[in-house]
C-alpha cells in the first residue's frame, strides 16, 4: 500500500460526569490525503466530507469517518505477576469484608490523592515529628502515594488528634479506644479523608500514642485487616510490637496494594478472576497483559 | 485436638536471579511451611501433669466464661506517680523485687513514665470502682478487703488478647486504708494475668483466694502460678478447651 499521509489531531475535552468529578479525556480524529481517501473507499468525496477538510503542510487532508474516538489519558501497565501464596495472604489484609463476612464485592480501598496531616494542638512537637519521619519513610518507599502536613485544618484531608482535646471526628466520638476513621465513596474504593483518634488516658504516655498511631496510620492506608496466619514478626499479624516497624513482607503487601500492574480498587472476585485470566495469558502465550489506569482526578 | 490446629506460618524471601538477557531481577516468593515448633513447649510443661496445680490454674484464669490466657509479652517496666507516699513506693518495690525469677516474665522499675509500660497513678479524682449493685452483696468488713473499690486497673491488649501496657489508678482516699499495700500487691498480681479472685478452692495465703486479707510476700503458690502462666508466651489466643488439649497432649507424650 502506498504509504498515506495520516495527521491525528487530538482535542481535550471537559465531560462532566458526576458532580465530584471532572475527567479529561482524548477525542481522537484521523485524516488521510483526498487520493487515498479514494482508494480506499473508492467513492468521491461527500459535501461532509470537504466540510470536514483541513490543510496540514500543503496537502489537503479527509477526515477518515466512525474515527472520532475518545481515548480515555492514561497508563497501560504490565501485569504484576504475584504467587499464590502471596495473593492469599494479600487478598486477606487488602480486603477488608463488612462485619467479617466474606463478599464478592468487597473492594480494596487506597488512597489516590496526597495524604495531607494535619495534627491537633495537644499533640506534642516530638511525637508529631517522629511520626512524620515514620510516615515518610514508609510512604517513600511506595510508589504513587504521598504524604505532607499541613498547618490549616481545611487544607487538611487527615487529621490525628488526642481524645482529651476536640473531637474533630463525630464517628469516633464513642470510641473509648483509640481509632481510626477513613471515608471512601459510597460502594467506591477511593479513600479521600480519614482521621486518627488517641486515647490520651489508656496511653498513659508518649510513647504509647506514638505506637499507636503509626499503627492506625498503617491500617488506614488501605483499610487493612490482620492476619493472623502471619509470624509476629509481622506488622499485620496483628501482634504487639514495641515499636512499629514493617517487615519486607509487610512492605510488600504494603507496594502491592499500591502497585498498577492489576486493577485497582476492584471487587475481590474481579481481583481473583483478573489474576487468572493474567497468568493464563502469561503461561499460554508468554506475554503480560496490561491494565490501563486513566488520569481521572477526584476533587 | 492440637494436631490438626497445626497452623502454616507464612514465609516471604527475595531474590536477585539474572534473566536469560543478562539482566538482574527481583523475584519474590512467599511460601507456606508448617510451624511444627508451635507445640513443642507441651513436651516440656512439666506442671501441666500435676492435677492440682492444673486445677488451680483453671480456677485463676478461666473461671469467668470465654476467657483466654493473657500474659504481659514484654518486658514490664513499672513507674510510680512521686504522690504516692514514699513508704508505700519503697515497701511495693521490695514486694516486687521480691518475687524470684521467672522465665519470660521480667519486672522492673523506671523513673520516667515515657520509658514505663505499667503506670501506677494516683487519681485526680476519687471514684468507686465497683457498682452499688454489686457492692450490697458484701458486708462491710468485706467490702474492706475489695481490691477493685478503690484501684482501678486498665490494661492494653494486642490481637491474640496479650497484654501491653496497665495502668492502675489508685484513689487517694485508698492512702489512708490500713491495708492499702496488700490491695495494690493484690492489683498488681492479678494484673500479671488478669487472674480472678475466687471465693473457695485456691490454697490457703493466695493472692487470689477472696479470704486473704493481708500480704507481705507472694506465697509459694501464687509464684508457682506465675512460672505455669509464664511457662511459654502464646502467640496466639488460647482458651479453656485448647488448655485443656494441653493437658491431654501432655499426658499422652509422657506416655509414650
Amino acid at each position: 500500500m502506498k504509504n498515506s499521509l495520516s495527521f491525528i489531531f487530538f482535542l481535550s475535552i471537559v465531560l462532566l460526569g458526576q458532580a465530584q468529578t471532572k475527567t479529561k479525556h482524548t477525542l481522537r480524529k484521523r485524516y488521510i490525503t483526498i487520493d487515498d481517501y479514494q482508494k480506499r473507499y473508492n467513492k468521491p468525496l461527500t459535501k461532509k466530507d470537504s466540510l470536514n477538510m483541513i490543510e496540514k503542510d500543503g496537502f489537503k487532508l479527509v477526515l477518515i469517518e466512525d474515527s472520532n474516538d475518545v481515548v480515555k489519558n492514561g497508563k497501560s501497565v504490565p501485569y504484576e505477576y504475584k504467587d499464590s501464596t502471596f495473593l492469599a495472604q494479600y487478598t486477606k489484609i487488602g480486603f477488608t469484608h463488612r462485619n467479617n463476612t466474606y463478599s464478592d464485592s468487597t473492594t480494596s480501598k487506597y488512597w489516590k490523592q496526597p495524604i495531607k496531616l494535619f495534627f491537633d494542638k495537644n499533640i506534642p512537637n516530638k511525637t508529631k515529628k517522629s511520626f512524620v519521619k515514620f510516615a515518610k519513610n514508609i510512604i517513600s518507599q511506595v510508589d504513587s502515594l504521598s504524604v505532607l502536613t499541613v498547618n490549616k485544618i481545611e487544607d487538611s484531608n487527615y487529621i490525628i488528634y488526642y481524645s482529651n482535646g476536640y473531637n474533630y471526628e463525630s464517628n469516633l466520638n464513642n470510641s473509648k479506644n483509640s481509632d481510626y476513621y477513613i471515608y471512601w465513596k459510597n460502594k467506591g474504593s477511593k479513600i479521600y479523608k480519614g482521621a486518627i483518634k488517641i486515647n490520651k488516658d489508656k496511653l498513659f504516655n508518649e510513647t504509647l500514642r506514638l505506637n499507636k498511631m503509626k499503627s492506625h496510620f498503617i491500617l488506614s492506608l488501605g483499610y487493612f485487616s490482620y492476619n493472623k496466619t502471619l509470624d509476629c514478626e509481622n506488622f499485620f499479624s496483628g501482634c504487639y510490637q514495641n515499636e512499629v516497624y514493617l517487615s519486607d513482607f509487610d512492605l510488600e503487601i504494603l507496594k502491592y496494594h499500591y502497585s498498577y500492574g492489576i486493577c485497582k480498587g476492584t471487587y475481590i472476585s474481579t481481583f481473583n478472576e483478573q489474576h487468572k485470566r493474567a497468568k493464563k495469558t502469561l503461561k499460554q502465550y508468554n506475554s503480560k497483559m496490561f491494565f490501563f489506569h486513566s488520569d481521572e482526578k477526584t476533587k | 485436638m492440637i494436631h490438626q490446629k497445626l497452623e502454616k506460618k507464612v514465609e516471604f524471601s527475595k531474590q536477585i536471579v539474572l534473566t536469560n538477557a543478562g539482566v538482574e531481577k527481583i523475584i519474590d516468593t512467599t511460601i507456606l511451611v508448617n510451624d511444627s515448633n508451635k507445640f513443642e513447649f507441651i513436651n516440656t510443661f512439666d506442671n501441666l501433669s500435676n492435677y492440682d496445680i492444673v486445677n488451680n490454674y483453671r480456677d485463676a484464669v478461666f473461671s469467668i466464661k470465654n476467657s483466654t490466657i493473657r500474659q504481659f509479652i514484654e518486658p514490664i517496666q513499672i513507674y510510680i506517680d512521686d504522690r504516692i507516699p514514699k513508704e508505700i513506693r519503697k515497701e511495693f518495690k521490695v514486694f516486687v523485687d521480691a518475687i524470684p525469677n521467672i522465665e519470660n516474665l521480667s519486672i522492673t522499675f523506671v523513673n520516667k513514665l515515657n520509658e514505663s509500660n505499667y503506670y501506677i497513678n494516683l487519681a485526680e479524682k476519687d471514684f468507686i470502682g465497683i457498682s452499688p449493685d454489686i457492692l450490697k452483696n458484701y458486708t462491710n468488713e468485706e467490702r474492706e478487703n475489695l481490691v477493685f473499690e478503690k484501684i482501678k486497673q486498665t490494661c492494653l491488649y494486642d490481637m491474640n488478647t496479650n497484654i501491653y501496657g496497665c495502668r492502675l489508678d489508685v484513689n487517694t482516699s485508698i492512702l489512708n486504708d490500713k491495708n492499702v499495700l496488700t490491695k495494690l500487691k493484690k492489683a498488681f498480681f492479678i494484673s500479671l494475668g488478669n487472674f480472678t479472685v475466687i471465693t473457695s478452692g485456691m490454697p490457703k495465703g493466695s493472692v487470689l483466694d477472696f479470704r486473704t486479707h493481708s500480704i507481705d510476700r507472694l506465697s509459694e503458690d501464687d509464684i508457682l502460678l506465675l512460672k505455669m502462666h509464664y511457662f511459654h508466651i502464646y502467640d496466639f489466643k488460647v482458651d479453656s478447651k485448647t488448655f485443656t488439649n494441653f493437658v491431654r497432649l501432655n499426658k499422652k507424650n509422657n506416655e509414650k
